[in-house]
């Protein structure tokens, strides 16, 4: 943990830095998802923008995660129990998920309506 | 005693309590918004309705999300001005951040708002309108079941008093005559001379008023427990005396039941027969009257009630209506006018088009079904001037829907197949939203050339659109340049509510859509309240603390700042699934 | 320590002594008082239900329903028998009731807050206004949950696993929604999740931070370890159900249609409302927790067992090192088998494949935890002492339990299997036998601790075994009505199935065959709980009355909490306490005597000092 005021003073300016970042990443999304020309996969809301626009929310999370909430220099034990609770959401995400993708509710690539 | 490593980490572990705590806390929080971000991707892919896509105005949004991604900044520089004994620049900056969720919150509270006064209809055909009443403006339209009732029904275990308070207020309005429609009589046992003893709580024919109603019900409800309480009393204790008699009996009247078990079917006969038996000979006690409900009669007069207290079966207008509240309460008469005046700003055909659309895929149903569909729907076949603007409107779209498809076939090419690589959405083709309205009017009204690059142009701003549809927004000026008041509204029409299948304000009660929005984004709202109070108390009260032990301090308000970082980071989610897919 | 410090904590008055107490001793007491009154209150309602199953045209006698009032009856009750919407309520209420008001608050609540802290060397919990918090978030909780027995729509009546859309509409016709049971269940819910998130906040920053000096983690004793896993499972499994609880609550109070499907039809006609929404998604997110929520009630229970046994064998316990392994892997796996709850709902058989596979694994490690006890016992120098008796019964019972869950890990099995008494029968094996005799054996063993005297042994055996032979009556015939097609949640014990003799219908023959056995099963309840009034008594007056122990540590064991006076103070250890050596040194070769307690300084192994409890201030 950076105690010394220089420390501190210096993580000011990451954090100023940081923050930055994350106002023109913000921008980068709705940009992302107005402009036709950055319109990536078929026209209109598509798997591709789900992906591009998640990608760039991680990616900022993780700046607060690690910088803002400094994970970066936090003890391991810390560690273990975020990413134990990341990784057990995932867990949540994806079984649900799976527990559809099965041949009894998923028909090719479109999933039978009213399986749910 | 003192609790350890309240302030200071403990040598092997490296962390203090409280470390420890909030990072623990924050680990279940990230499983209660997984879990509901995980319910939105599920609720999403099994839609089987259409799944709005950016129908939320943007610009809010983003505000509010420089808002929240600032207010992280400042609380961290908050931090440091603590770990630096800088009390100013602690206070300064918590101050800012305590401004920034205030602001957030507003932004948010507004935007809620006007999704609380903006209506969706749903045509029986599937086809949508959405719009606003005029209701608050001026009282017309507005929501309601309308039945010129002759008859109330009122279930006296279960009628609900602000139900009843209304009711009688319509009738008051209608200056109309209450009756009793039948006799409620109770039956008192009088123990002292062992006789029942009648009383005529409501008298058929009895004229009376909204508080003497009241009062009749009061005092017939308490007799109905009474009652109801005696009675079962009464065949309890007929049941118990039919066993004891069976059983007693198995020797002589029931012995061919001897050795059989009390689950056969023939002895549950046998005692029902005899507990009847004595029901009716009055062994154990006399029943009381038991009428459930009093009934009243109105001769016509107008009830109006909030959809969202009951069913309404018959709702033709002039023709025989059941209105059932939730509390059981029944209004029976003619349906009067319960249809909804609207002011439409968005015209949409997806739900009705994704529902034809399987059907073609079957092979149910032809291709062309679908254009028969929508020339078919009562949206495009309104009589009268409102009724031509929206075919305009719509008339207007089909030949922009045409333009674009072009357009897309230009930039984007066709493939091997012959097939053009983008076509345009399902949304594009179907949904007439109050921007692309608005732009076509304007281009009407203006004798402007009808392109795509028009539209664009004449698309309201995004200011504009921070306010959302305002329904002056035309301002068609005349040719000495006043704006003609009549036609800068939005087309106004009215709906009879025969042909309304599902409406709603654009509440969790519209769709998955919005109940996971507002749910989501609701308890976030909940949690930025709870991080600015902790940390508003920090600011406020913590200068004591702060002269003690400021490292104390510092360190209550690390893990506050930490709870608010894990607030901005479900937002910087929230806000791209919400707004932006 | 300052002089300060002490100056507060002298004679506090009486509701911040024992009402708004912030000592983890009085909170466990709390948790544990309020649990055995939920505990018997969920019993009464289950013995409401047993007269219906196996008397369904009897009216409830006067011995059992002097309880209720006469409006309350004249309500619910019809000719004076349990009608089948007042049975759906019990049932409903019995299983919260027991699951989330009565075993994880005793388990957890109680013996967690009282023992962690003593066995670890702490003063206190981390955060004792917290710890006050979730004692009165648990106590709110619960009285909402059962003060809505006296609303005129009666409590929750769809199960505690609340499906809807039969839980959507179940008092739908309620003009105000928040005076419904339903949705007092759903708000009571969120109470109690809140309760245990902060429980389990504590306990594991206790844990982690503030172990005495020496007190390493493989010299925790078992207990602490299991605790250590309970909560982790209580921090990351309740959230999903606090979701799909909430997402019940909008869809009440709002009208979404959150869980509810297009085109359903009531007696009404078709319902208005949006649809598109998804029953499974409630399962799936009430499941979650679900099973991780076994879990927490079992290894409180396994956790006392673990604790009484090594003291009576007066053996170290065996396999502490894979125990503490296994209990770990149990943990992690508790998250993922969730489904095998869920294996008739349409789900696809690679899914069903991913969850039958790690529902077998799980088996593994718990087989280890129950090994591992059970190889404790071998060449031991039994004690059987009352905590002993019950510690011991606990083994082949919960043995039992487990044993009938193995064929409902498999999806083929649990086709003919699911929602059937046998499903019934296995769980409360697991919960009543099983887990409810370790949570006895550990009042029994900790009681001394608390008041300075033994509970009283005759009164312990006349609980004990009328309490054993009666309860395998009561659940073993479930196994078997189970195999032969008995459904759960009958209200008439399967009475409306029966047939007249010689008539050809199968299944009413096989009901008319097994449905005697309601009879035996329903006597048995009414006899197990007189076996209960024993233990009540003893309870209320052993602490007067009861035989007075000979010292601070009476069964000579080895862990910290027996370092304490009898009762501890505030504050807990009257010396600078320490451990020095795992928790189970019993019978070291090199010791006088057979136990080597983890506080004694290494030097000092003399005969005189093994005089457990009070020592000296040490001067250092």
């Amino acid at each position: 943990m950076a105690d010394s005021p220089e420390a501190i003073k210096k993580s000011v300016k990451l954090y100023s830095f940081i923050g930055l970042v994350l106002f023109g990443c913000t921008l980068l999304t709705v940009a992302v998802a107005t402009f036709p020309a950055l319109d990536f996969g078929g026209h209109g809301f598509d798997y591709m923008d789900a992906i591009i626009g998640l990608a760039i929310a991680t990616f900022k999370a993780s700046l607060v995660a690690v910088i803002f909430m400094h994970l970066n220099h936090e003890k391991k034990a810390i560690y273990w129990i975020f990413l134990g609770a990341i990784f057990f959401a995932i867990c949540l995400i994806l079984l649900f998920a799976l527990a559809f993708f099965d041949p009894i509710t998923f028909d090719g690539l479109m999933p039978k309506f009213g399986q749910g | 005693m003192e609790i350890p490593y309240i302030v200071n980490a403990r040598k092997d572990t490296g962390l203090n309590n409280s470390k420890i705590a909030i990072w623990l806390f924050l680990a279940s929080e990230v499983m209660l918004f997984g879990g509901l971000f995980s319910s939105y991707i599920f609720l999403r892919i099994f839609a089987d309705y259409p799944w709005p896509e950016r129908v939320l105005p943007v610009l809010p949004g983003l505000i509010n999300t420089f808002i929240l991604i600032a207010s992280s900044v400042t609380v961290v520089y908050a931090w440091a001005g603590l770990k630096l004994r800088k009390w100013n620049v602690f206070a300064i900056n918590m101050t800012i951040t305590l401004v920034c969720a205030a602001v957030f919150m507003v932004f948010k509270g507004m935007e809620y708002n006007a999704k609380f006064h903006h209506q969706a209809v749903q045509y029986n055909d599937w086809s949508v309108v959405d719009g606003h009443t005029h209701y608050e403006k001026d009282g017309h339209g507005g929501n309601f079941y309308a039945v010129n009732a002759d008859t109330v029904t009122f279930k006296l275990a279960s009628y609900y008093d602000p139900y009843l308070e209304e009711i009688l207020k319509r009738i008051e309005d209608a200056k109309a005559e209450i009756k009793i429609a039948d006799n409620y009589i109770s039956t008192q046992v009088n123990d002292a001379e062992d006789q029942f003893k009648e009383k005529l709580i409501a008298t058929k024919g009895e004229e009376v008023d909204g508080d003497r109603l009241k009062e009749i019900l009061a005092e017939a409800k308490d007799y109905f427990i009474e009652a109801r309480t005696h009675n079962q009393e009464v065949r309890t204790e007929a049941l118990r005396l039919a066993w004891k008699q069976f059983r007693a009996n198995k020797d002589n009247k029931y012995t061919e039941f001897a050795d059989k078990s009390h689950h056969e079917p023939e002895v549950k006969e046998a005692v029902n027969a005899l507990h009847a038996e004595l029901v009716a000979a009055n062994a154990t006690g006399d029943l009381m009257n038991t009428g459930d409900s009093i009934a009243i009669s109105l001769d016509g007069a107008l009830i109006k009630v909030d959809p969202d207290w009951g069913r309404m079966n018959g709702k033709k207008e002039g023709g025989e209506s059941l209105v059932k509240l939730k509390d059981s309460t029944t209004i029976a008469g003619i349906a009067a006018d319960s249809g909804m005046e609207l002011d439409v700003d968005a015209i949409d055909f997806q739900h009705m088009v994704m529902k034809l659309k399987e059907k073609v895929a079957e092979g149910v149903e032809d291709a062309s079904a679908i254009e028969a569909a929508i020339a078919k729907s009562p949206i495009l076949n309104i009589q009268g001037k409102e009724g031509d603007r929206i075919r305009n409107l719509w008339k207007l779209h089909e030949k922009w829907v045409d333009l674009f498809t072009q357009e897309l076939v230009e930039d984007y090419g066709l493939d091997e197949d012959g097939n053009p690589n983008r076509v345009p959405t399902e949304r594009d083709i179907y949904r007439l939203t109050w921007k692309h309205m608005v732009a076509y009017k304007r281009i009407q009204d203006n004798n402007l050339e009808f392109t795509l690059a028009e539209v664009k142009n004449q698309l309201p701003s995004m200011i504009e659109g921070f306010v959302g549809a305002d329904h002056k927004i035309f301002n068609p000026k005349d040719d000495s340049g006043k704006v003609i008041p009549e036609d800068s509204h939005f087309p106004s029409i009215t709906i009879p509510r025969e042909q309304i299948r599902f409406e709603s304000v654009f509440s969790p009660k519209m769709n998955n859509y919005y109940a996971i929005y507002f749910t989501i984004t609701g308890l976030h709202g909940l949690h930025v309240i709870g991080g600015a109070l902790v940390l508003a108390y920090y600011l406020f009260f913590g200068r004591k603390m702060y002269n003690e032990n400021p490292e104390w301090l510092a360190n209550r308000v690390e893990v506050g700042g930490l709870f608010w970082h894990f607030v901005d980071l479900v937002w910087i989610f929230a806000f791209p699934i919400f707004y932006l897919m | 320590m300052s002089a300060d410090d002490h100056h507060d904590h002298h004679d506090p008055p009486f509701w911040q002594k024992y009402i708004l107490s912030t000592d983890h001793k009085m909170i466990g007491l709390q948790y544990g008082i309020t649990a055995l009154l939920f505990l018997l209150f969920g019993f009464f309602l289950m013995m409401m239900m047993r007269w219906s199953i196996a008397y369904p045209d009897e009216p409830v006698p006067g011995w059992m329903n002097w309880v209720f009032s006469d409006t309350w009856k004249g309500r619910w009750l019809t000719d004076g028998k349990v009608t089948g919407e007042t049975y759906n309520m019990f049932g409903a209420m019995h299983g919260t009731i027991m699951v989330f008001l009565g075993v994880v608050p005793l388990g957890f609540g109680a013996f967690g807050n009282y023992v962690t802290p003593l066995q670890i060397g702490a003063p206190d919990m981390a955060f004792p206004k917290l710890n006050c918090a979730s004692y009165w978030l648990y106590a709110i909780g619960g009285l909402m949950m059962c003060g809505s027995f006296f609303l005129e729509s009666g409590s929750a009546k769809s199960g505690w696993t609340n499906y809807p859309p039969l839980s959507a509409f179940a008092d739908s016709q309620h003009p105000n929604q928040f005076f419904t049971g339903q949705t007092q269940w759903l708000l009571g819910l969120v109470f109690l999740i809140s309760s245990s998130l902060l429980g389990s906040v504590n306990f594991i920053t206790t844990i982690i931070n503030l172990r005495a000096k020496g007190m390493t983690w493989m010299r925790l004793p078992f207990f602490v370890w299991a605790m250590l896993v309970t909560g982790f499972l209580l921090l990351l499994a309740f959230p999903p159900l606090e979701v799909a609880g909430i997402m019940q609550v909008v869809d009440r109070t709002f009208g979404s249609s959150f869980f509810q499907p297009s085109g359903l039809v009531s007696a009404e006609g078709i319902e208005e409302i949006a649809g598109g929404g998804s029953p499974l998604l409630f399962q799936h997110l009430f499941w979650f927790l679900g099973h991780p929520e076994v879990y927490v009630l079992l290894l409180p229970s396994i956790a006392c067992v673990a604790e009484i046994i090594p003291a009576n064998t007066r053996k170290p316990l065996w396999g502490y090192k894979s125990m503490v392994y296994a209990v770990i892997v149990l943990g992690f796996l508790s998250f993922i088998v969730w489904a095998h709850h869920m294996y008739l709902t349409g789900m696809g058989s690679s899914v069903s494949t991913f969850f039958q596979t790690t529902t077998v694994l799980i088996s593994i490690p718990s087989v280890v935890l129950i090994t591992s006890l059970l190889i404790s016992l071998w060449g031991g120098s039994i004690r059987f002492t009352m905590p002993m008796i019950w510690a011991c019964a606990f083994l082949p019972m919960f043995g039992i339990g487990g044993l009938t869950g193995l064929p409902l890990a498999f999806n083929l099995v649990d086709l003919h299997l699911h929602d059937t008494y046998y499903v019934i029968g296995h769980f409360h094996y697991v919960v009543a036998p099983g887990i409810l005799f370790g949570l006895f054996a550990g009042i029994y063993y900790w009681y001394p601790k608390m008041y300075g005297r033994y509970m009283n042994r005759t009164l312990g055996h006349l609980h004990f075994w009328p309490s054993l032979v009666f309860i395998n009556l009561v659940f073993f015939p479930m196994l078997i009505q189970g195999m032969a097609g008995f459904h759960r949640r009958w209200y008439n014990g399967g009475d409306s199935y029966m047939v007249p003799e010689g008539s050809e219908n199968v299944f009413g023959n096989t009901v008319r065959e097994f449905i005697n056995l309601n009879e035996l099963m329903s006597i048995s309840v009414f006899m197990l709980a007189l076996a209960q009034i024993p233990f009540i008594i003893n309870l209320f007056t052993a602490w007067k009355i009861g035989k007075k122990v000979e010292s601070d540590n009476p069964w000579n064991a080895t862990t910290l909490e027996w370092a304490t006076p009898t009762p501890p103070g505030h504050g807990n250890f009257t010396f600078d306490v320490a451990a020095y050596r795992g928790p189970y040194e019993y019978s070291r070769p090199d010791c006088e005597e057979d136990y080597y307690p983890q506080w004694h300084e290494p030097k000092e192994n003399t005969s005189a000092d093994l005089d457990a409890g009070v020592q000296e201030k040490k001067e250092h």
